[in-house]
């Protein structure tokens, strides 16, 4: 079993008279990829920044089994890196920016030397070695200063944000890459992203901060299809949030929605609920087969009101009893609508989600 | 006539003068060592006051601010009260000697120092510091690193400082007296050169007074400027 690099308990965070971060309880283990997720504001920085004793704090804070106090702090932060939202570099040449945490630690020039070339040809940035860090691209600077955190071997990597000024493309590579590394070597990783995409693709737990707080802890694919409430809903992307009321009658459950219908519904975890997500990639009855292979599902017809192409097939915008519903469907099946057709869909009640 | 004063004032700055020469060289000591003087102790308190957070932090620098524009021969009289014959210090007998002069222009060219030191340091991202801690420096290697980020808001500080003291000369005349060769300095020289009429004599002096004071802040300027760093 992973041993817990990171604990805290009873963890507050004041600023200007205002709490920012209220954490009860919460461990990281080694190795492991966390990814926080939160609206603007919600102390998902701040938590970063706390962890890497950059924060005054009250609680206790464990890392790598000491216990973080004032006299120990600059120790810690050496078995850890952060790279910040907003990018910094110091002047001079991007071979020296990188070098920087190694010279901290008084490491021999040449030595340093070879572990810049050695970083930045992983992280394809080698090419930039010899110019000046004031001359560097926005995306360039963030790949600079994800380089700048690894080249010390951390135990523990903070990123706060530190995709965002890159292309989709260069994205995914570092994503790929920062993964490789850290289970290479044993690394545990936090990530602060505002794209879930991201969270999906990079971690495994996330963790969701509302306010200060903890209000989720699972994977990026729980939280995907069950968030807590609707402002995670919404962020991570479920555009179909209808207002409904819980109906019970002997020992049987239905939803109902804004717009009349009734779902029959049996994964009830609580009673005070007013609102249902409806996942956007439900069937579409193409064919036949298609409804038998899917007869337990929820049948319905509705009216395509628009279709519009999206990344991966096309965004189709339905009126089913005067409520819209955005839906997502592969290209393979545009010949099955059009607009101001009748169609027929089917819902998987299993995937609807109560908040 | 103008024109003709002007050029003999040229032959006289080219064929050399030893009593300009010997003003010149009293200028260099007395506002060279004001400067440092006002670097050695100005610079780390501006740099600190940056860097440290506590109660009336803002009303220090109020005063600091205030002192930057502090008149000269207000300097002058102050230090004056303090050295002449009757004052506190007035049993060291400095008044009417370079030292005093120096102690004048000290104290009109610390203000400027430690404001433009505070104002170099605070211009530099304040995350910079956060992000050399969260890398594992050292607070003083975290520091260090600022200041060096800040060097060329930090030279211009000393730049603004000799340029302040070489240029007064209220406090000076006030502290000095002008006496020949003992604390006549190329300003008060100059004062004194007008009131007797001899503008050439006047052109020739500020002449030397502004080669003086473009020498120093062009070698100042060429420390400021950007180095190439390249790998080795």
């Amino acid at each position: 079993m992973k041993e817990a690099i990171l604990k805290m308990d009873h963890l507050q965070v004041q600023r200007e008279g205002r709490q920012v971060l209220q954490i009860d309880h919460f461990q990281l283990k080694r190795g492991e990829l966390l990814a926080i997720v939160g609206s603007n504001g919600a102390g998902k920085s701040t938590f970063l920044q706390t962890v890497n004793g950059l924060q005054k704090f009250s609680g206790k804070i464990s890392l790598f089994g000491e216990t973080m106090q004032d006299d120990n702090r600059t120790r810690l932060r050496r078995r850890m890196s952060m790279v910040f939202q907003e990018t910094i570099l110091q002047s001079g040449s991007v071979a020296e920016t990188i070098g920087i945490g190694l010279t901290f630690r008084e490491m021999k020039k040449i030595e340093i030397l070879e572990k810049v070339e050695k970083v930045s040809t992983v992280l394809r940035c080698n090419h930039l070695l010899k110019r000046q860090s004031n001359t560097l691209s926005g995306g360039e600077k963030q790949r600079i200063g994800i380089a700048r955190a690894l080249i010390t071997k951390p135990e523990l990597l903070l990123l706060d944000e530190p995709f965002a000024a890159l292309d989709l493309r260069i994205r995914r590579e570092m994503i790929t890459k920062i993964r490789a590394i850290a289970q290479k070597e044993a690394m545990s990783v936090i990530l602060v992203t505002h794209d879930f995409a991201e969270a999906l693709a990079f971690a495994d737990r996330a963790i969701v901060i509302e306010q200060g707080k903890i209000v989720q802890d699972a994977s990026p694919q729980y939280i995907m299809y069950h968030p807590v409430n609707e402002v995670l809903a919404r962020l991570v992307g479920i555009e179909n949030i209808l207002s409904c009321q819980l109906q019970i009658q002997e020992n049987t459950y239905a939803v109902q929605l804004q717009n009349g219908a009734v779902l029959p519904y049996k994964n009830l975890s609580k009673e005070a609920v007013s609102k249902c997500c409806i996942p956007a990639d439900i069937c579409i009855f193409a064919n036949e087969i298609e409804k038998q292979k899917h007869g337990d599902w929820f049948p319905f017809v509705a009216t395509c009101n628009e279709i519009r192409p999206s990344k991966n097939g096309y965004e189709l915008t339905i009126d089913w009893q005067k409520q819209q519903l955005k839906l997502y469907f592969s290209r393979q099946k545009k010949e099955c609508f059009a607009v101001n057709q009748e169609i027929e869909f089917a819902l998987n009640l299993a995937e609807l989600h109560l908040i | 006539m103008e024109m003709q004063a002007f050029w003999e004032a040229l032959q006289f700055v080219v064929t050399g003068n030893d009593e300009v020469w010997a003003i010149a060289w009293l200028t260099i000591q007395v506002s060279g060592i004001a400067t440092l003087i006002s670097v050695a102790i100005g610079l780390p308190f501006g740099i600190w006051l940056a860097l440290t957070d506590f109660p009336g932090k803002k009303l220090i620098y109020s005063f600091i601010n205030y002192g930057m524009g502090f008149p000269p021969v207000v300097a002058g009289l102050m230090i004056s009260l303090l050295l002449w014959r009757y004052g506190p210090l007035g049993n060291l007998s400095l008044m009417y000697t370079p030292t005093a002069m120096i102690l004048a222009q000290t104290m009109i060219a610390m203000p400027i120092i430690i404001g433009f030191s505070f104002t170099a340091i605070m211009s530099v991202n304040p995350l910079l510091r956060y992000q050399f801690l969260s890398l594992g420096a050292k607070k003083w290697q975290a520091d260090w690193l600022l200041i060096k980020e800040a060097r060329l808001g930090l030279l211009a500080a000393v730049i603004a400082g000799f340029g302040r003291v070489s240029a007064e000369v209220g406090a000076s005349m006030m502290v000095g007296g002008n006496i020949k060769g003992q604390t006549r300095v190329l300003t008060t020289a100059t004062v004194m050169e007008v009131g007797k009429g001899n503008y050439e004599m006047a052109l020739a002096i500020s002449a030397v007074l502004l080669m003086i004071a473009y020498s120093v802040v062009l070698l100042l300027t060429y420390l400021q400027h950007e180095r190439k760093r390249e790998i080795r």
